[in-house]
């Protein structure tokens, strides 16, 4: 997004290119430095989680200037749950899953600060690095469980968790597979990477599988090349292509945005009885509150790059706290309301990412601000076990209670 | 498939006789004067030609009647030749238009094949580094170096390699093809060969690098950033997997348009790079036929360009469908 308060003259330009260029050489340096393992390996702080992002800062370092794009998020996933994440196109939900992956594109997007716990069921690996064989096995090796910190991986140990142990289905089926292979090669390629010494059968019957449970007919689709596939078809690969190293962790960025209602539905569907069979836990990252109420356990609602409310599933329907989660709910269609009233949406725009306010970035929108929100951001509340919600308006109630 | 190639060689036969129709038009409209030169030059040796001889003589050439009838007359006998498998015979040569074409062919080929092998060698890769490594000083400076090659005109950068290379230092001999003083056989002749050109290649390929280069390193860049990449990379696969096997197929597609005017310029020669080597090349002696109205030359030479550019790009097409599964051909 454009720097639209004013015109930035040259000098101001040419500083900022300055900036950026110092910084992005000190982070690609970092992101690219040789380490041992012990240097990205973390402690969970709740062992029943699988993946714990901690004030996570991703940015984008622009010609106009740094847009922060992920701010200071933290959230959870636990073992064997779905964590939606909503909030409004640009919020960074996405951007916040790709950090997971490792996937921001660089040299302009960098992870900047914060840590990205995973606990991965990795080869045990000796002072050097390399695995380590099983006791009297030429093939098999020692497996463990291990917490690595992905945000402080250097770049070419990412194979390590990438695929194996987080996959990812994206928004766009129509680009997402590469057009001159054939999706029986494509899937392939995912038991290869993952299962040394597979042969070429051993995959071809993993890739079939995986599509069967799709709810593909392989014999058909196996040979065939993604164009001549429909979206709906294309997403199911994406999906099995997701499965087929059996990953402890499946992000699903949008994955039926691009897809028309229908379609969308099937795949839903399918998601939720993938969740069943699966030995793993999903992040479902969407605007469409309707999918999450349906499929998660949790719910992350993040705005303007910062986590603003989470909770379980029921909290953030039944008792949305904060101003921005009552207003998304409020604009949500109904069946029901068919008495020819307008659809509630909430007034104003987003902040600019690039000047982010130091105050709330609702304020300006909120209707109901106080005076105490023309303050600093506002600090996460509990107001249960497991909800939490950043605003005024509680952190005052703490104070009363 | 058959099919298809059929109904293309056919269309292609239209084109190249339309190519050919427009070429001859064109020929007998420009302002020079075979004959003419050649009487001229009868003249200033002191003898006089008659008249009548100069007419017998532009009769003798067919060029006689310069009415829209009568050059319609001469591209029509030119045709009729054609049908026979006869370009005619060179006016300058006095041989078989074909013959001059391919006893001067192989000189400019060869230089061509070697030039364009080491152009794709040096090329492709600096442009994947370049792409790999958007905006970083590697990329500015191969870009820089590129841009550098391509602005040379090919007249001055010869001239100056072959100054400081030949004249200079005396690595390398400054023109021609073989060493006229010594008779080599074997080896010997090759080396000898390979020590005469290769200032025009050196000159010819840093001067098309640059192109291609840019070409490869767009290219690149839009599949890099495309998001079967990132799906590729999502999988787990090591980066010189992503981009060996993922991108590079896929970068092969736009290749495959430029390979459509590669095949004429391999034989096309290169005009200004021999004229200033002084290589007996077809370039050189199609601009020598140029200059002096050798009709039956200029026209197989041309024809001969018209038909690789046609096959050319019917090859590209029948490579589409190779290299890209979306392309069907029929």
């Amino acid at each position: 997004m454009a720097n639209n308060d004013r015109y930035l003259s040259g000098k101001e330009v040419r500083a900022i290119a300055k900036a950026n260029a110092r910084e992005i050489k000190r982070l690609e340096a970092y992101k690219n430095r040789k380490a041992p393992e012990s240097e990205f390996l973390a402690e969970m702080r709740d062992p029943s989680n699988i993946l714990e992002i901690e004030d996570l800062h991703t940015f984008f370092y622009t010609e106009q200037g740094v847009v922060q794009a992920v701010n200071g998020v933290s959230y959870d996933v636990p073992r064997n749950a779905v964590v939606g994440v909503v909030g409004e196109s640009g919020c960074g939900k996405s951007v916040t899953a790709m950090s997971v992956m490792r996937l921001i594109q660089g040299p302009a997007g960098q992870i900047v600060d914060g840590s990205i716990r995973f606990k991965a069921y990795d080869y045990k690996r000796d002072a050097k690095g390399n695995p380590v064989l099983k006791e009297g096995s030429q093939t098999e090796y020692e497996m463990e469980e291990k917490v690595y910190d992905i945000a402080k991986m250097p770049v070419h140990e990412i194979h390590r968790i990438r695929g194996k142990q987080v996959a990812m289905i994206f928004q766009e089926p129509m680009t997402s597979l590469n057009p001159v292979f054939t999706i029986g090669e494509q899937l392939d390629e995912v038991t290869f990477i993952h299962t040394p010494g597979a042969t070429k059968e051993q995959a071809r019957a993993k890739s079939e599988e995986m599509l069967r449970l799709v709810g593909i007919i392989p014999e058909n689709v196996y040979n065939a090349f993604p164009h001549e596939l429909s979206g709906g078809m294309r997403q199911r690969v994406m999906i099995a292509m997701a499965l087929a190293a059996e990953p402890r962790l499946i992000i699903a960025d949008e994955p039926t945005t691009a897809l028309d209602v229908t379609i969308q539905a099937q795949i839903l569907d399918l998601l939720q009885d993938i969740k069943n069979k699966i030995d793993g836990s999903i992040l479902l990252i969407t605007h469409d509150l309707g999918v999450i109420a349906e499929m998660a356990d949790y719910v992350v609602v993040m705005y303007a790059g910062k986590v603003i409310e989470k909770g379980t599933v029921q909290e953030i329907f039944r008792d949305p706290r904060h101003p921005y989660t009552i207003g998304l709910q409020k604009s949500k269609p109904t069946m029901t309301l068919d008495d020819g009233t307008e659809l509630y949406n909430i007034p104003g725009n987003v902040p600019n990412p690039i000047n982010m306010p130091s105050y709330c970035y609702f304020k300006e929108r909120c209707d109901k601000c106080t005076a105490k929100c023309a303050g600093d951001y506002p600090c996460m509340v509990q107001v249960s076990p497991t909800h939490f919600v950043a605003c005024h308006l509680y952190s005052e109630e703490e104070n009363h209670g | 498939m058959i099919k298809y190639i059929a109904k293309r060689l056919a269309y292609s036969l239209l084109i190249l006789l339309g190519v050919s129709m427009i070429i001859y038009f064109l020929i007998r409209l420009m302002p020079v004067d075979f004959i003419q030169d050649k009487i001229n030059a009868i003249n200033q040796g002191g003898a006089t030609v008659s008249e009548e001889t100069v007419k017998a003589m532009y009769e003798m050439y067919g060029l006689g009647d310069n009415s829209f009838l009568g050059i319609l007359k001469g591209y029509f006998n030119w045709l009729g030749a054609l049908t026979r498998f006869d370009l005619g015979t060179s006016f300058v040569y006095g041989l078989p238009v074909a013959d001059v074409i391919f006893e001067h062919m192989g000189v400019s080929f060869a230089i061509a094949l070697i030039a364009t092998i080491f152009e794709f060698m040096i090329a492709i890769p600096l442009g994947i580094t370049a792409s790999t490594h958007q905006y970083s000083f590697r990329d500015y400076l191969v870009t820089i170096l590129v841009m550098i090659g391509i602005s040379l005109p090919s007249f001055f950068f010869g001239q100056m390699l072959k100054d400081a290379l030949a004249l200079k230092l005396g690595w390398f001999p400054a023109s021609g093809l073989i060493d006229a003083t010594a008779s080599h056989t074997g080896i010997a002749l090759l080396l000898d060969y390979a020590k005469h050109v290769f200032i025009p290649i050196l000159t010819i390929v840093i001067l098309s690098i640059g192109a291609r280069m840019r070409m490869t390193r767009t290219n690149m860049l839009e599949v890099m950033n495309s998001d079967y990449i990132r799906t590729a990379r999502a999988k787990g696969l090591k980066e010189s997997v992503v981009i060996n096997k993922h991108a590079f197929r896929n970068t092969l597609i736009p290749l495959v348009t430029s390979l459509a005017g590669l095949l004429p310029s391999l034989f096309s020669g290169a005009i200004i790079t021999e004229q200033v080597f002084d290589l007996p090349g077809i370039g050189n002696i199609a601009l020598d036929a140029m200059n002096r109205g050798d009709i039956p030359f200029i026209m197989g030479y041309n024809m001969f360009l018209a038909l690789l550019s046609v096959l050319g790009v019917l090859l590209a097409d029948l490579m589409y469908g190779l290299v890209d599964p979306r392309v069907k051909l029929e």
